[in-house]
């Protein structure tokens, strides 16, 4: 393995140590430059990575990075589904039809009409999918750098955009399931982003943080 | 400080590697070489040990030139009972088995 990879596997390790452990983390650092001259660095790495980990869930700060990165990982859940719902709206577009519209077009009159809807719907539910996903990676990434203004435009900007998918879907998709589903992922993001904003701010205020 | 808890093995090995060379300051890299253990399982014990009381730590200046300081540790002298504890009553229970 790369001392590239162990350079980068030790520095993860050392952002995972509190403050009050810096001198522990230095005195890794002065020891993985000794495991470097010795030729086994990564092992050396990967160990206080693991250490690193392990101490999370028992300090502050460790809490604090384990809640805002399961928020992220919260968010790039729904954005991966929507940008792959955008790429099948342009394989729709593209072949003119997909399992969704033939069944429709199974349905009979009523179906043949959704599914021309469907089908005149697809480019602006794409566009809007799209812009929702990649939107919903940009709060992910505002919310791991702790920018919360930034967090919190972004997130009125995905309801705005999901508002619009829900009204074009409410016309052409029969079925609410999908809307409901929008709506209480958007009333999770709406309650979380503001608290982690306000567990930072309380962290930032807190005597151990002022003298760091 | 008054330990309840019995010490683990890696632990046992740690407070071993130490009391060979007790008045010696030994640092991270060799401890592990030493004992076997893994970085991982190494530093969490030394904070602990040190939290505890049972080990001390301080940076230390390189012998070679131009090399940073390095962090060594060596066991205090409540260190050094609980390692003589566990080795007296390891030899009473190895006495007690051969009789």
């Amino acid at each position: 393995m790369s001392a590239g990879a162990a350079h980068i596997v030790m520095s993860l390790a050392l952002r995972c140590l509190p403050d009050d452990d810096r001198q522990w983390g230095q005195a890794m650092q002065t020891e993985f430059d000794q495991a470097l001259r010795d030729g086994k660095p990564f092992g050396f790495a990967l160990g206080c990575l693991i250490a690193g980990w392990r101490a999370l869930p028992f300090h502050a700060d460790g809490r604090f990075a384990l809640a805002s990165h399961a928020l992220a990982l919260g968010l790039i859940v729904p954005a991966t589904f929507h940008l792959g719902c955008a790429l099948s709206g342009v394989k729709l577009m593209v072949s003119g039809h997909d399992h969704y519209s033939a069944m429709l077009v199974a349905g009979g009159v009523r179906g043949k009409v959704l599914a021309d809807a469907y089908l005149a719907a697809a480019p602006a539910l794409t566009l809007l999918l799209f812009l929702l996903g990649s939107v919903h990676f940009f709060i992910a990434w505002a919310t791991l750098d702790g920018r919360w203004r930034r967090a919190a435009i972004l997130w009125l900007a995905a309801t705005a955009i999901a508002a619009a998918i829900v009204g074009i879907a409410i016309a052409t998709v029969p079925g609410t399931g999908g809307i409901a589903i929008q709506f209480a992922a958007s009333a999770i993001e709406l309650a979380a982003i503001p608290l982690l904003a306000m567990w930072q701010n309380a962290r930032a205020g807190s005597p151990h943080h002022m003298e760091a | 400080m008054i330990r309840n808890r019995q010490p683990s093995k890696q632990m046992l090995k740690l407070l071993a590697a130490l009391a060979a060379k007790p008045l010696a300051w030994r640092h991270g890299y060799d401890l592990m070489k030493d004992t076997g253990l893994s970085s991982g399982t190494l530093y969490p014990l030394l904070m602990r040990m040190t939290e505890q009381g049972l080990v001390e730590a301080e940076w230390r200046e390189p012998v070679q030139l131009g090399r940073p300081a390095r962090h060594a540790y060596r066991l205090t002298a409540s260190g050094f009972a609980l390692a003589g504890s566990i080795v007296s009553e390891g030899d009473a229970a190895s006495r007690l088995s051969l009789a």
